[in-house]
């Protein structure tokens, strides 16, 4: 095992996101305190961490021992996690106006959590995977209860810290006996080598199906899957509304890609026992996130409800990549199903805290959105659109990203799971419809004839979110193309081993 | 008799077990973190008998990142708790429960 300098350059963006973060916290501490200096540099790094993703790359496609990935996958991932925090911190700017927060520390803890998502997101082995599983979440649980006067941040936090140190535990207790299991593996290709030796006279000792089985629980857990999705609703609610819209993005898509490394590039050979079980939890999870969602009167709520459905769709992809043969189809589908959820539910949240904002009480209850589209017909007709593309109608992002998605699942031979998907879309559709209602079909209150004052961070985002949206929904091509290619080089690190 | 493999693990198990049963059955928020961190040790355990037994060194390290990650969690979960009791004179967690459904 040799370390090789050129290595470095394939975590340059984590370095730099990390730099980032410490740079941003000093410069709280020792030279300017102003939100405009920290949110200008914060912007700007992340930009730069975008460019260095996409320019600055190792050559070497097996970089510290086979233990990050190094290839265009990981790349695309970098740029849509960066873009992500960039949107998030373009959201949080006005909203911590006036809210006596501690800004640099805000910020720096986005970036710490975007440093986590990207390790978690390039891992290939189980110790960078658990490291950056952790990293994410603890700079979330701060985040969560950041506005400590606040008891609902509060008991967000608490709750969202309890059940997450809860689940580590079961994913650890998972790798401690796939670790044994595997004969001392911890890389997921060296794993996947190990398990193809079972079999025969040679089995597989019943320990490697509960470590498989506790590693699922404490990803299911991550991603908010049916049954392990009871702190989310309760966490999206009482985190400030930027973080929220950042957690149900980012973490959900790092924890969603490591998922399918693991079990798409590791334990192939052990579908036939995953398979079923990711099945019934992800059918279980499209239909009770859609229908627990009918009856939510909190925007938040609702939406912490839809994500959890989102996470099923999601999951059918890591069900199909099971199969072999359908494996970078499924891959590709999720690229492009995590740009399109990432932009319509970041433009959502906007309107959801413009919303809020012009009302007194400050709440974010459904009613608030009666009549909205006689006053702000732009704003409304943007939710529109992020309500439209979250059920999933054409010709939008949603659509294709769903489209992609099931029709890999279809390939795998899933159509039962995939019917129910559709037809939990189609439940979906009285929630996120009853929103374009009330803004278009419901008379204005005087509530909702206040001016909603959109600044133009916010502004931005609606825009930039709409146009993308109806940009991979007219044209979804040359994004397929990109998710596409970038699909076929999943790179899987061999590293010749070693025993001593 | 010598103490085999199988020893260690059903003895990580039981621990695990406990933590688990520590978890679901308290309300006070303190010991369900000891059941947390209770049910951490049982995984650096596992991981020192599998290192021990295979032989291999990969899972004593994996102790070590255990143990720097578990003290950072440390250090935010009860700055929360900290702030919960601030607020409400109690880390009962049956208290904590403005939101629901």
């Amino acid at each position: 095992m040799t370390f090789n300098p050129t290595d470095l350059l394939a975590i340059a963006p984590e370095i730099a996101v990390l730099s980032l973060a410490i740079l941003v916290i000093m410069i709280e501490v020792l030279i300017s305190r102003s939100e405009e200096v920290l949110q200008g540099i914060t912007a700007i790094g992340l930009l730069a961490v975008m460019a260095v993703s996409i320019f600055v790359r190792s050559t070497s496609a097996n970089v510290f021992s086979g233990m990050v990935a190094n290839d265009d996958f990981t790349m695309y991932l970098k740029v849509l996690l960066t873009g992500i925090a960039l949107l998030a911190i373009l959201m949080s700017k006005d909203y911590l106006k006036g809210k006596n927060f501690r800004v640099g520390e805000y910020y720096t803890l986005i970036l710490l959590a975007t440093v986590g998502m990207m390790i978690l997101a390039s891992s290939t082995d189980l110790v960078t995977m658990f490291l950056g599983i952790e990293t994410m979440s603890i700079a979330l649980y701060a985040l969560a209860g950041f506005r400590s006067e606040c008891s609902k941040s509060n008991e967000a936090a608490m709750k969202y810290f309890l059940l997450g140190a809860f689940s580590t535990g079961f994913l650890l207790y998972g790798i401690a006996l796939l670790y044994g299991a595997t004969g001392g593996k911890t890389n997921f290709a060296d794993i996947g080598i190990a398990i193809t030796a079972f079999g025969g006279d040679n089995p597989a000792p019943a320990y490697l199906y509960a470590g498989i089985g506790l590693i699922m629980v404490g990803l299911l857990f991550k991603v908010a899957a049916v049954p392990f999705h009871f702190w989310s609703p309760d966490v999206y609610q009482g985190a400030p509304t930027p973080v929220t819209a950042f957690m149900s993005a980012g973490p959900k898509a790092a924890a969603i890609i490591v998922f399918l490394r693991l079990f798409g590039w590791a334990l192939p050979d052990m579908s036939i026992a995953w398979q079923p079980i990711l099945g019934v939890v992800a059918a279980v999870t499209m239909v009770t996130g859609n229908i627990i969602a009918l009856s939510q009167q909190n925007i938040k709520r609702m939406l912490a409800y839809s994500s959890i459905s989102h996470a099923g769709y999601l999951l059918l992809a890591v069900i199909a990549a099971g199969t072999a043969g359908i494996r970078s189809d499924a891959a590709a589908g999720m690229l492009f199903y995590l740009v399109a959820y990432y932009l319509m539910n970041m433009g959502a949240f906007t309107v959801a805290i413009l919303v809020s904002r012009a009302r007194l009480d400050g709440d974010y209850q459904i009613n608030n959105y009666q009549g909205l589209a006689a006053n702000h017909p732009w704003i409304a007709g943007a939710m529109a659109l992020f309500m439209i593309s979250l059920t999933g109608i054409p010709p939008t992002a949603g659509f294709f990203g769903k489209l992609y998605v099931f029709s890999a699942a279809v390939k795998a031979g899933f159509i039962p799971l995939v019917v129910i998907g559709v037809l939990a879309s189609a439940i979906s559709a009285f929630y996120y419809l009853r929103i374009v209602v009330y803004m278009y079909m419901r008379p204005e209150t005087a509530e909702s004839s206040k001016d909603l004052k959109p600044t133009p961070a916010w502004k931005t985002i609606m825009i930039v979110c709409s146009i993308l949206i109806i940009y991979l929904g007219v044209m979804p091509g040359m994004m397929m193309k990109l998710a596409d290619s970038s699909s076929q080089k999943i790179s899987s690190p061999n590293r010749v081993v070693t025993l001593k | 008799m010598t103490v085999g493999l199988e020893w260690y693990l059903w003895l990580s198990a039981l621990l695990f077990v406990i933590g688990v049963a520590g978890v679901l059955t308290r309300r006070n928020a303190l010991i369900i973190f000891m059941s947390i961190e209770l049910m951490l040790n049982a995984v650096n355990l596992a991981f020192v008998a599998f290192s021990r037994f295979i032989p291999n060194i990969d899972g004593q390290i994996f102790v070590f990142f255990v143990m720097a990650v578990a003290a950072a969690e440390v250090a935010v979960g009860l700055a929360i708790i900290v702030t919960i009791f601030k607020r409400k004179e109690s880390v009962d967690i049956d208290q904590v429960n403005l939101m629901r459904w």
